[in-house]
């Protein structure tokens, strides 16, 4: 953005944002504890586990998305997940010889300095594990857009971890039948675990590609990015990979 | 108000515990930050006291995972900003038009609360036609004092960035100053 005017002295901002009158903060543990008693040591946890389970149902249920998703399919910003496959689809199993292609297909290998100068957000990175690196093969979708950063395993011939970072746009991705899904947060953003055999469908107005995905995916939306992480790690491993994104 | 035991990360591995005491304390000590962060994100106390308790509700659930060497409230900040915009992007055709109106008219959403010494509230008006990203910045930075290297670990951003997204927003304020707040021209 080029600068027309040099910024406001911020001394005069610093001096009438300390002046702003704030109402009088609530009694937040006050509130909490008449709201659920002086319960036993043993009790609060029930009391707080109940109160955290009524709280992720009134988010799923108080957004629309998810709401009408409850009917059909959960939807994530660019993620739609099929909890039952639509009628006709067969159920993939890992007996019949893989009927999709895998990450090492996709299109538009490049850089991570590439993606950078492609891609119009930031591409954000984990810093757990702490030895993790930088991604080992990069894959930029700009229909999206989209950038997928794959890091391999020991063996450096199959993929360990896999992140997808998709503007909204034209792409949207389905997934047919997990196995599991489960609500969860990151950095208390709303998010689902799937775990299981699942075909992985990537449709951009004409186009189609399908992979099978066997394994567990984290799936979240911060601002107006959408996070897709494909791991083998359990949900809390996940998870901290997913908050450890800069 | 219950008093602080030990420092906060030994009051953050009680909390995990199981232990009330700690996490009440450790709510006392960031309610009000927490609050008034939701309340400069939505105008109307009522909203911001139901972002502020389900912003602590959601904290203590993923207290498990939390880096306890990290500091909370840049943590807990970053909740409530996002539970504040959730509600402003929420469903349905009714918030969606609210939210236009706000963007259009930022100050027909601020409900009733104290009254402000005129130019803070113009100063105020004029933030909230940001984007979000940058009354964010300039919330933090401004109106909580927060340090950049604190502005840094909310935003999850390296401390240059909290630098330039600073500059740019006191730039676009500056602006708006300009075209839309006569009465603040003369302050800057």
């Amino acid at each position: 953005m080029s600068l027309q005017v040099p910024p406001p002295d911020d001394r005069e901002v610093r001096r009438l944002a300390k002046q702003f009158r704030y109402p009088p903060t609530p009694d937040l543990v006050g509130t909490r504890q008449r709201a659920f008693g002086r319960a036993r040591p043993g009790g609060r946890r029930l009391l707080w586990a109940a109160a955290l389970l009524g709280l992720a149902l009134l988010v799923a249920f108080s957004v629309p998305s998810v709401r009408a998703g409850i009917l059909d399919f959960f939807q994530i910003g660019a993620v739609r997940i099929f909890p039952t496959s639509p009628a006709g689809t067969p159920r993939p199993t890992l007996t019949a010889a893989p009927p999709v292609p895998g990450l090492f297909d996709l299109a538009g290998e490049t850089t991570l300095e590439s993606a950078r100068e492609q891609i119009p957000f930031p591409i954000l990175l984990p810093s757990y594990p702490p030895d993790l690196g930088e991604p080992d093969r990069v894959y930029v979708q700009m229909d999206g857009p989209m950038v997928i950063l794959v890091w391999l395993d020991p063996s450096g011939k199959a993929p360990a971890l896999s992140l997808h970072e998709i503007a909204p746009g034209s792409i949207t991705l389905t997934k047919m039948e997990p196995h599991v899904i489960q609500e969860t947060q990151v950095n208390g953003d709303y998010a689902v675990w799937a775990t299981g055999v699942y075909v992985l469908e990537l449709r951009n107005g004409d186009r189609d590609f399908r992979r099978l995905v066997n394994g567990n995916t984290l799936i979240w939306r911060a601002g107006e990015i959408t996070y897709r992480l494909e791991t083998q790690l359990p949900l809390e491993q996940a998870l901290k990979i997913a908050e450890s994104l800069h | 108000m219950p008093q602080p035991q030990g420092s906060e990360p030994e009051q953050i591995a009680l909390a995990r515990q199981g232990d009330p005491a700690a996490w009440e304390s450790l709510m006392t000590a960031h309610q009000e930050a927490v609050f008034r962060m939701a309340y400069l994100l939505l105008g109307d106390p009522d909203d911001a006291q139901d972002a502020a308790q389900e912003a602590f509700l959601r904290a203590y659930s993923s207290l498990p995972r939390f880096d306890l060497h990290r500091p909370l409230r840049p943590w807990l900040l970053r909740i409530v900003t996002n539970l504040a915009r959730n509600r402003l992007r929420s469903a349905g055709r009714y918030f969606a038009a609210l939210a236009r109106y706000a963007r259009a008219e930022p100050e027909a959403l601020i409900q009733a609360g104290p009254e402000q010494p005129a130019d803070s509230q113009a100063l105020w008006r004029s933030v909230r036609r940001l984007p979000p990203e940058a009354q964010q910045v300039i919330y933090l930075r401004y109106f909580l004092e927060m340090s950049e290297a604190e502005i840094a670990s909310t935003l999850n951003v390296a401390a240059g960035t909290v630098k330039s997204r600073l500059h740019r927003a006191l730039a676009r304020l500056r602006q708006i100053i300009q075209r839309d707040f006569p009465e603040l021209k003369d302050v800057f």
